[in-house]
């Protein structure tokens, strides 16, 4: 009762204080400052609009309510009168009447601030607003940070009772989520929470939920810490280590702290959302021998999608002709449980070793050696986990009520050992919501059954291993371009700018570009190609047979309205396009120091945009970018001084490594083929060389085309296309 | 006042200054923010040269300055406290006068400085020894002065003159520390910027690195922040003249 008067107190006086009404104004002013300041490159608009504005109003008034902590708690002592409240009232219950009443107010602002900038944001978005979007993104960053933030302020100066101490603590406490160190965490950044971006064709709530719970964690440290701190208000006039003896037969106080720092700290080591495998992608040898006998007839998987809870229950089930003899392996995504496995009718004993790769998890069981024709089942469920080697630039697993996106192992178990002969054994059963278009390894499915409740079951055959599976709000435009069927599927928020900007004429031009320059697209799946967008939040594009995916953001209204800034998202999308004839599905490169079907695809995109945009543009962007990148790459200490790059620790070797990989591929390949181009005589004989390379496809399919093999083409020699 | 009470007070002013708690603390943060940046930012070279190259040493210590400096600040800022307001009148009292209080807070400060900076350049050498095994250090002398010299006169200067205006503003001057930071021009005042775009720049010599050379607008805003700091003190003596005679 005492608490909730004093609360009532500090709550009026906190409020009539100038001190809090500035730090209101300045939090409530932070927010606009992200995109004024940072000039947001994003060109998501709820990532520009929402994101963008919400995070720098979560760490400035963060920051700004921390000093109005430190200098509220310091205030009874800067003027003296300690002495006489330290009397009237325990000072431990002042300071968390003090603290509630400003966590309140703090509250108070977030709301306030929220509803301030609705409009505003709500205009800017247009029909790609969403109010309940928009207010989660407060609640759940912004508010849960400011108070973490008083927590640890109030707390460090419980600790310290000096100003001085407690900002340079909090300043230090900034500084470790600040630092580079932290820079891709999702759970270290404590005052600056970390978001890879938001997607407006594909939202997805993932970024929500893993932010609600890093905060969960946060006030759980934040609570702990400043209920320690608690146990160092002093006592007898005495200091800090005295007082926290006195202190410390105050269990009720003592057991809620350790508590809660428990549970916060066991919410991080057991977080759901990451695997907990190594940062690196590890390569795994997976080539093991199966016995021609140990063959799986029939597959059937059933999938069913909880895009509420954003889990999976599913079950597969395997006809298996002669089962292996030896321990069976199975990989699953590590967030997922199995639940039942059988063979014949009859449990099997498995073990699920907390082994994390790549996002995948190991399972061993061993079958009995008869009977033969029999079936394996397994059942399993669970959220799924990002693979921890790209969680930190994109999202690949997530199931949300507006979009899904599985890959490999957390749609069904990826199991060794057995083969199926056919190309199509399985049968896959998916249900999800009814409004979703889903695509299954990368083809569009077409056959459903409406359940009812308003979820479908599409159903298709496919492969043993599913590499993807893709839902959400899809247009898909049919058209043709000579023979070619094209299917372009797009996020149905974009369909007017598809619409204002003729991107289909844009996908003809490219195709059209390429054939008769290069020959005609062999890798068209019977003479059909997907050409699919992809989430934002899913890094990068990629080529497949008969698909080619791209950044959301080629069709972002910023992206397709800038046309002095080059080399952008939009030619990324004429970059992946083009991988269709300079990949493995057209002419098959090998990947060597240098040589790549990227040095390949990134001319051609170059020819592309010069032929375009125009020559100057071409080489503002391209040619002299490719040059300075190469000469910086000459001019860096470790590639002119090998012997030292050896001394370096391992991580540093691997980051310049893959740096230096980067640029001979992306920019040194480029410019050595535009140096070839000059050596053969031109542009158009380069084509003829590229058209002959293209047309020879085949015999390269075993061995990949070399750097070696590109010489002879040219008939040049690897002296000739050495760069000065 | 004599030599020997001059010199007495000086101790006194150190050990209140330097063997505390306090500084002990900031002079850790120093250390590992110095280590922290070595480890993560130096040991890659700065703008293609080598990690133990003049240009990637005086970028380190452009990359360290703004948190020693904001360390120096919080020194000052004790000498502007509330508890030394109250004991004002008393030092009024004593013969010792104004100027050679600022003299000798400036000093302590500088002190203060030095040690930081004689951990993050022992840190620096140990870096370079056990990593590269680089051993001549001469080359780092003089433009470790050019870089330390200006920017501690400079904020010390403008720190006690704030400081005797109102003890709000030091803290204030800290902001404008961490503002500074991006600067990558001549008037970067901690050079971790200038120091970093300019080789880029410059043509490279016959080792493949550019040879280190500051240009003359960079050594004159030096030399005018050197100035600049000088003038600041020598108003806040004024400053504090006239509050003392006021006490």
């Amino acid at each position: 009762m005492r608490l909730f008067s004093f609360y009532r107190v500090e709550l009026k006086r906190l409020l009539l204080s100038r001190t809090v009404f500035i730090a209101a104004v300045l939090s409530t002013l932070s927010p606009p400052l992200g995109n004024l300041i940072f000039e947001s490159s994003s060109r998501v608009m709820s990532a520009r609009y929402i994101l963008t504005p919400v995070l720098t109003g979560t760490t400035a008034g963060a920051i700004v309510w921390a000093v109005v902590m430190i200098m509220e708690a310091d205030r009874l002592q800067r003027s003296g009168v300690h002495i006489l409240t330290d009397a009237i009232a325990p000072p431990a219950l002042l300071s968390a009447a003090r603290t509630l009443a400003l966590m309140t107010i703090a509250a108070f602002v977030t709301l306030f601030t929220a509803l301030v900038y609705l409009p505003c944001t709500a205009t800017k978005m247009s029909y790609l607003f969403s109010p309940g979007f928009y207010f989660a993104n407060f609640v759940i960053f912004m508010l849960p940070t400011w108070w973490v933030s008083i927590l640890f302020a109030d707390a460090f100066y419980q600790i310290t009772r000096r100003v001085e101490l407690s900002v340079l603590l909090y300043i230090a406490l900034v500084g470790a989520s600040v630092s580079g160190i932290a820079a891709s965490g999702y759970f270290i950044r404590w005052i600056n929470p970390f978001v890879i971006t938001y997607s407006d064709g594909f939202p997805s709530v993932w970024p929500l939920r893993i932010g609600l719970y890093t905060r969960i964690i946060w006030l759980g440290i934040a609570l702990g810490v400043w209920l320690l701190s608690v146990l160092c208000v002093r006592r007898y006039q005495k200091g800090l280590l005295f007082s926290m003896r006195k202190n410390m037969k105050k269990i009720s106080i003592l057991a809620p702290a350790i508590l809660s720092a428990a549970v916060a700290v066991f919410l991080w080591k057991y977080q759901p959302f990451i695997d907990h495998g190594p940062d690196d992608y590890v390569y795994l040898d997976t080539d093991m021998e199966i016995d021609d006998a140990n063959r799986i007839s029939a597959i059937q998987y059933s999938l069913k999608l909880n895009p509420a809870a954003g889990t999976i229950s599913a079950r597969a089930e395997y006809d298996i002709q002669v089962p292996y003899n030896g321990e069976n392996l199975l990989y699953l995504n590590p967030g997922y449980t199995i639940t039942k496995m059988t063979y014949n009718g009859e449990d099997v004993p498995f073990r699920t070793v907390a082994n994390d790769i790549n996002g995948q998890c190991p399972t061993y069981f061993s079958l009995p050696e008869q009977p033969f024709y029999k079936t394996l089942v397994v059942e399993y469920s669970g959220f799924p986990t990002q693979a921890k080697v790209w969680a930190s630039s994109s999202v690949h697993d997530t199931i949300d009520r507006d979009f899904i996106s599985l890959s490999a192992t957390a749609v069904v178990p990826l199991l060794e050992n057995y083969y199926t002969g056919v190309k199509n054994a399985a049968i896959a059963d998916i249900t999800i919501p009814d409004n979703l278009t889903p695509f299954l390894n990368y083809n569009l499915m077409t056959d459903f059954v409406d359940n009812g409740d308003g979820t479908r079951t599409w159903k298709t055959n496919c492969p043993k291993y599913i590499s993807d599976f893709t839902a959400g709000y899809y247009t898909i435009d049919t058209f043709q371009v000579g023979d070619l069927t094209v299917d372009f599927a797009y996020g149905t928020a974009y369909r007017d700018i598809v619409m204002e900007n003729d991107i289909q004429q844009t996908i003809i031009d490219i195709l059209t570009y390429c054939s008769e320059h290069y020959g005609e697209l062999f890798s068209a799946d019977h003479n059909h190609l997907l050409l699919r967008q992809e989430s934002s939040m899913y890094m990068g594009g990629y080529a497949i047979h008969g698909v080619s995916t791209w950044f959301e953001t080629v069709l972002a209204p910023d992206t397709l309205s800038d046309k002095d800034k080059g080399a952008s998202a939009t030619e990324v999308f004429i970059h992946e396009m083009i991988h269709q004839w300079w990949g493995g599905l057209g002419l098959s490169c090998t990947n060597e120091e240098l040589w790549s079907s990227e040095g390949l695809t990134v001319y051609s995109t170059y020819r592309l945009v010069r032929e375009k945009y125009g020559e100057l543009y071409a080489q503002q962007y391209y040619v002299d970018a490719w040059k300075e990148s190469v000469d910086n790459q000459n001019r860096s200490f470790y590639n002119r001084h090998p012997e030292y790059l050896a001394l370096l620790p391992e991580q540093y070797q691997a980051q310049i490594a893959s740096a230096n990989r980067g640029i001979n591929r992306y920019q040194r390949m480029p410019l050595m083929i535009l140096k070839a181009e000059e050596l053969v005589g031109g542009a158009d004989r380069m084509d003829e060389i590229l058209r002959r390379m293209y047309a020879d496809q085949d015999q390269f399919h075993e061995n990949g085309f070399g750097f070696t093999d590109f010489l002879q083409y040219c008939g040049l020699t690897k002296e000739d296309l050495t760069l000065e | 006042m004599n030599k020997l009470c001059f010199l007495k007070i000086i101790y006194y002013e150190l050990r209140r200054t330097l063997f505390n708690r306090l500084f002990l603390g900031l002079l850790l943060m120093n250390g590992l923010c110095a280590w922290f940046i070595l480890s993560f930012d130096t040991i890659m070279g700065t703008a293609c040269t080598a990690p133990f190259s003049v240009w990637s040493y005086c970028a380190y210590l452009g990359r360290t300055l703004p948190v020693a400096t904001v360390t120096v600040l919080l020194l000052l800022s004790n000498y502007y406290s509330r508890k030394q307001k109250q004991v004002e009148v008393l030092t009024a009292a004593t013969p010792v006068s104004s100027a050679s209080q600022v003299l000798i807070q400036t000093l302590a400060a500088g002190a203060g400085f030095l040690i930081i900076y004689l951990v993050a350049g022992t840190l620096a050498l140990l870096f370079y020894i056990r990593l590269f095994r680089f051993y001549d250090f001469s080359a780092f002398i003089l433009p470790s002065m050019l870089l330390l010299l200006p920017c501690f006169i400079f904020f010390t200067g403008l720190g006690q003159l704030l400081g005797s205006l109102h003890r709000g503003l030091i803290y204030t001057l800290m902001l404008l520390v961490f503002a500074l930071y991006p600067l990558a021009n001549v008037f970067d005042i901690f050079g971790a910027g200038y120091f970093s775009v300019l080789p880029l720049t410059l043509p490279a010599g016959a080792d493949g690195e550019p040879a280190f050379t500051v240009s003359a607008a960079f050594a004159a805003t030096r030399l005018l922040y050197l100035v600049l700091g000088i003038a600041c003190i020598y108003l806040a003596i004024i400053l504090s003249a006239r509050k003392s005679r006021r006490a």
